[in-house]
């Protein structure tokens, strides 16, 4: 496999990540702008295990989705009374602000005879762990897409469970959400949080796959985006955002457009996609019809 | 002392004003819509960059008064014709529909005029010409700036024209009845559909003239300008309550006067950092706003399913 | 003045109103009863323009409306007050009088129309600037109407209008519309309460099921006392007994 098609696939993996993310949260029904926050605290808080405080790989990535989790939870739990376009723009707000304050934050540590640390503005330089460990491309490709792999399926079960169905539900009736009370709330801080750990892992394989990170990476483009993909790719399962990352990035590479032609045409397609589709490709719809005609072979056999 | 507050507290509602009109604009969308314009923002920047091109092309020919003239009629009816494309393409078919996807639409045009703006200038400062050939005035230790009268008074002009547009003509009231009820404006024969595209144009005349006066100042304008409007249009609204237009205004000054304060104590950096903390705590404590209730009506706000 | 042929409403994959035909004529007090699902609002909906038929035609005043819009019929003279009274809350009890005369088209016509129609509504006149959130629910019906009648409607489709009130409220509203038909307006009224409605009516139609099962006037229908039980829900009289009698 060629570098490049190595260095896009990782690419395509670690999207993915926010995607769902952001998806998890679109099924039950609220509207994230802020996925990206948790994408870069888990970026931080994965590159400073490493590369501050020596940790090993494995556990800076599981701490960057720890981190990116806290901070979905505590978001989703002062939040947890807001609905539709409130939650959406406190969302938005708790990015921004955690945008900002990166900006501003320097912590820097003598390592090996240089500072390295992040640098407010100037980023995070030197998260190396990966490389030194001895993962060359190819095979960190492959670490992405077996944890996207690993996330994919707990998602895919997850929907089928009892829980699972619960949350889609709430989101498609909200109405439903009030009178079952304090049960869905709390599911839905849960939610938030694991939604925050997913974003937060791939935060964590971002960084150390570029070894920099600087906090203009998670703003709020790269939140709408991941919205985008489930909204192009379809809600109705967990598939869905992994192809609307495809389609994007797929068409953003194959095509030799100029890059500012290319936004044009992708967002006008995007736009008129939305109109025909508005819960995209793979919505709930068409995955019941999918599923239907999979299972009938079964049946007859 | 005193007069450096007082000339901080000037600053901020100078720049309170522009916020004001951007948040006003978002509101008339979204009280029509149930629905944000993400790329309300982006609209206002091509509007600039449209000025910006122009007047660059004009500028020797026309004299320094009437180069702002142009500039400002250019950046509004550029404003105002992407509006009119965001309105068609992304809001009007999806209306009965997912509001979610009309606003992640919205996006990706955001993203298509931003680029569309770059490929129209493509250096990442653009000058904006705005010669006002007026000497600041001096009110004792006070400084106005040519610019910070214009903001006033074009801004209390829009302000008595919306307040007579809204109260005392047969639009104004087709949009307000539609704002509060759609089953209302139904019922006594309003077009929906016509008296929205009308308001997103009205809002995005008015952004553009908030962006206007902006830009004016700035003296310059980037492409961070469509982010940046958005996001002031967005706090202004919600400070003051979503969908009430003197809500609206008075977040706007209150942003307005709460960044120049941040800014003057730690500098321009914590005055973002401010702005949207500030949001966030309204939205956690009292998400109705300053002129809303405490406590937003629960089922209202399920029932609105996006 | 309107008249409805072959008119079939579909909500999704079922039918709320079959192949449905009638006509009213101008001028007339014209109630619609029957039970709840019958296909009532359906067909109000059908005729408002705000949820279009699937098949057959409705003519309103010599012109086919089957596909236009809320809006356009609106402003041919066809006034819709739906159930539920839908108001602005937020603006004041004049601002709603004055949007009902949207389609006279401009605010002048309404401030003068306003003149002609307050009088009648002395209860709105002295709440004129209060908000529409503050009336109770009897007097929110009144504003409707009222608002309705801005509109200078050729033909008033009002949708239960007694929904919700008690009694006494119920029969007053009832009152203020039968004292409409003074102006010469045509009104359809769509009423579950058969009662109150017989009591109106120049002319009874019966739905049940998306279809008419009865017409005629209230007298005619009280006579057949199996009628009268199922879809009116009104203890029969006997066939002599006069309309006053029951007063």
């Amino acid at each position: 496999m060629s570098d490049f098609a190595i260095g896009l696939a990782s690419n395509i993996g670690m999207l993915a990540f926010v995607a769902l993310s952001a998806y998890l949260l679109l099924i039950s029904g609220s509207i994230s702008f802020g996925q990206q926050a948790y994408f870069g605290l888990g970026a931080y808080g994965a590159g400073i295990a490493t590369a501050l405080w020596d940790w090993p790989l494995m556990v800076a990535l599981g701490f960057g989705a720890l981190v990116g989790g806290l901070g979905g939870g505590l978001v989703g739990l002062l939040t947890r009374k807001l609905h539709g376009l409130y939650f959406a723009i406190a969302t938005l707000a708790f990015a921004e602000m955690t945008r900002i304050a990166l900006d501003l934050w320097h912590y820097q540590r003598m390592v090996g005879g240089e500072r390295v640390g992040p640098d407010g503005p100037n980023g995070f330089n030197g998260i190396r762990r990966a490389f030194e460990d001895g993962w060359d491309p190819a095979a960190f490709m492959i670490l992405i897409w077996t944890l996207l792999a690993v996330t994919l399926l707990a998602l895919l079960l997850f929907e089928r469970s009892r829980a699972g169905v619960t949350l889609r539900a709430t989101g498609e009736d909200p109405v439903l959400t009030r009178l079952l009370g304090t049960d869905v709330a709390r599911l839905r801080v849960r939610t938030a949080a694991v939604a925050g750990a997913i974003a937060g892992l791939g935060g964590g394989l971002y960084a150390h796959l570029n070894t920099y990170i600087e906090p203009r990476l998670f703003d709020i483009m790269l939140g709408v985006h991941a919205l985008a993909y489930g909204l192009i790719g379809g809600l109705g399962t967990a598939l869905g955002p992994l192809i609307g990352v495809l389609i994007d990035i797929g068409i953003l590479e194959s095509t030799s457009l100029f890059q500012g032609w290319r936004m044009i045409a992708f967002g006008g397609l995007v736009a008129v996609l939305l109109i025909w589709r508005p819960r995209g490709l793979l919505d709930e719809p068409t995955v019941r019809r999918l599923r239907a005609l999979f299972a009938r072979p079964a049946r007859h056999a | 002392m005193m007069a450096d507050v007082l000339q901080t507290l000037l600053n901020g509602l100078a720049a309170g004003a522009a916020y004001a009109l951007l948040g006003v604009g978002f509101t008339l969308m979204f009280g029509v819509m149930r629905r944000l314009n993400l790329s309300y923002g982006a609209t206002l920047m091509f509007g600039g960059y449209l000025g910006a091109l122009l007047m660059a092309k004009a500028g020797d020919a026309l004299p320094g008064g009437l180069l702002t003239v142009f500039g400002a009629v250019v950046t509004v009816a550029g404003a105002t014709l992407a509006g009119l494309y965001v309105e068609r393409l992304c809001f009007a078919p999806l209306r009965d529909r997912s509001g979610v996807a009309a606003m992640v639409s919205s996006f990706a045009v955001w993203m298509q005029i931003e680029a569309l703006a770059s490929l129209l200038l493509p250096q990442h400062t653009n000058p904006y010409p705005a010669p006002l050939d007026l000497a600041p005035l001096h009110l004792g230790a006070l400084t106005l700036r040519a610019e910070h009268l214009l903001t006033f008074a074009v801004a209390a002009l829009l302000a008595i024209f919306l307040h007579r547009l809204l109260s005392a003509s047969r639009f104004g009231l087709a949009l307000r009845t539609l704002s509060d009820s759609a089953a209302a404006a139904q019922a006594v024969g309003i077009d929906a559909r016509r008296t929205t595209l009308l308001a997103f144009l009205l809002a995005s005349a008015l952004g553009g003239v908030g962006a206007w006066l902006v830009l004016v100042a700035d003296q310059q304008v980037t492409p961070m300008f469509g982010m940046w409007s958005t996001a002031k249009g967005l706090i202004a609204m919600m400070l003051g309550g979503l969908g009430s237009i003197p809500g609206a205004v008075i977040g706007g000054l209150l942003l307005g006067l709460v960044e120049a304060t941040g800014q003057a104590l730690f500098g321009p950096q914590v005055r973002e950092l401010i702005a949207y903390g500030l949001l966030f705590v309204v939205l956690v404590v009292r998400p109705g706003g300053i002129f809303g209730r405490a406590t937003i009506d629960l089922d209202a706000a399920a029932r609105e399913r996006l | 003045m309107l008249e409805l042929r072959d008119v079939t409403v579909r909500h999704g994959p079922a039918t709320a109103v079959h192949h449905l035909s009638l006509s009213i004529a101008t001028g007339e007090l014209a109630a619609l009863v029957g039970p709840n699902g019958a296909g009532k609002s359906s067909l109000a909906r059908a005729i408002a323009g705000t949820h279009r038929p699937v098949e057959g035609t409705i003519r309103f005043a010599g012109t086919d409306i089957t596909r236009l819009d809320a809006a356009a019929i609106a402003a041919r003279g066809l006034t819709h007050l739906p159930e539920g009274r839908p108001l602005a809350l937020t603006l004041s009890v004049r601002d709603n009088l004055l949007s009902g005369a949207h389609v006279l088209g401009s605010l002048r016509r309404a401030l003068r129309r306003l003149k002609d129609v307050l009088p009648s509504f002395p209860v709105l006149m002295d709440r004129l600037d209060q908000s529409a959130a503050t009336l109770s629910g009897g007097e929110r019906q009144w504003l409707v109407v009222a608002r309705a009648l801005m509109a200078q409607p050729l033909l008033l489709l009002i949708d239960e209008p007694t929904l919700g009130l008690g009694p006494r409220a119920a029969r007053e509203t009832l009152a203020v519309i039968a004292g409409l038909r003074i102006d010469g307006t045509t009104i359809l009224l769509i009423e579950q309460n058969a009662a109150l409605a017989l009591d109106v009516a120049d002319r009874v139609l019966v739905m049940g099921n998306g279809r008419i099962v009865a017409e005629g006037t209230p007298r005619s229908l009280l006579d057949d006392p199996g009628l009268a039980r199922t879809y009116l829900g009104v203890a029969s009289r006997p066939p002599h007994a006069s309309r006053e009698d029951r007063r």
